[in-house]
């Protein structure tokens, strides 16, 4: 006879392995689902772990990496917007996608190691796409 | 060679191959130590697993043994019939993933703890599976959860997400 399990039992390594298995929309879904998932999804960082990987990014702007993969940019320590095709999604977006983005990359950076140089290719300047932007996070 | 005794929680032994427990990372490296202390004794090893219960444990040996049978198999086999393996493999795994939901939730805690890295793939590919393309409810639904999230936090989510969600 053994007890009855739920999310809750499962350790934050095996709830991370689960949602790196899934899509940005799926990881979206998930945070609204329990508190175990949106914890998760709401931390920055957990330990060596990316849940909301670099691809995340690209997919809020329903944009895909058109210039190799986005491992090999990382280890070159660049990634920039530049490469993305996302001028379309930025338009549909508007302010809503450019202030979205900016709040996500506090996440974002607290998945890499320090002194990683990462260009995201976002600022925040008034009246300007984000597509048009560059900044250098470290 | 010695025997190895897997012990659930609830007292039942299970022997297994030194092959097959070599799957469970945990219990190789416990092997090791026990082997270390107890030197050329031929009595079974018995090696306590106060976090699996029995039926739980049944379930990961039939990975493990299956596994190292298929192992045995790919090494054995010419490149021709790789493929062919292949697809047995993935066949066999599908079935053996057709588990309910309270078995998935205590597979998935048995491979973290026991260290079976291809079984916890299998079972967390499985999860996810699970909640792919599903609304917040759906997999609520499917996970037997209930709402956890007060309306204000789920506004606060959404809001804070609205660039993303639209």
């Amino acid at each position: 006879m053994r007890d009855s399990a739920s999310v809750t039992c499962l350790s934050d390594e095996v709830l991370s392995l689960i949602i790196q298995r899934l899509s940005f929309r799926d990881k979206c879904s998930l945070q609204f689902v329990c508190r175990a998932f949106n914890r998760l999804l709401s931390c920055p960082t957990l330990g060596e772990t990316q849940l909301w990987g670099m691809c995340d990014v690209l997919a809020a702007f329903g944009a895909s990496c058109t210039h190799g993969s986005t491992s090999r940019w990382l280890n070159k320590g660049l990634l920039g917007f530049s490469m993305i095709k996302c001028d379309a999604t930025c338009k549909r977006k508007g302010v809503r996608g450019k202030s979205g983005i900016i709040s996500l990359i506090p996440k974002l950076c607290g998945n890499f190691a320090p002194g990683t140089k990462l260009c995201l290719g976002l600022t925040p300047v008034p009246g300007r796409c984000v597509c048009d932007c560059a900044l250098v996070v470290c | 060679m010695r025997n190895i005794v897997l012990r659930a929680n609830d007292g039942a032994d299970h022997v297994i191959s030194v092959a097959a427990a070599s799957l469970c990372k945990t219990v190789a490296s416990l092997l090791q130590d026990l082997e270390a202390s107890k030197g050329e004794d031929t009595d079974p090893l018995i090696v306590p697993l106060p976090n699996v219960c029995n039926c739980t444990l049944q379930k990961v040996l039939g990975f493990c043994e299956q596994q190292r049978a298929f192992d045995e198999l790919c090494t054995a086999s010419p490149a021709a019939q790789q493929a062919d393996l292949t697809r047995q493999i993935q066949a066999w795994q599908m079935e053996y993933m057709q588990v309910s939901t309270d078995e998935l939730y205590h597979l998935v805690m048995a491979a973290h703890y026991l260290n079976v890295p291809r079984l916890l793939d299998l079972c967390t590919d499985a999860m996810a599976e699970r909640i792919r393309g599903k609304s917040p409810a759906q997999v609520r639904e499917c996970f037997g959860l209930k709402p956890s999230l007060s309306p204000e936090e789920e506004e606060e989510i959404r809001r804070s997400n609205l660039w993303a969600l639209n």
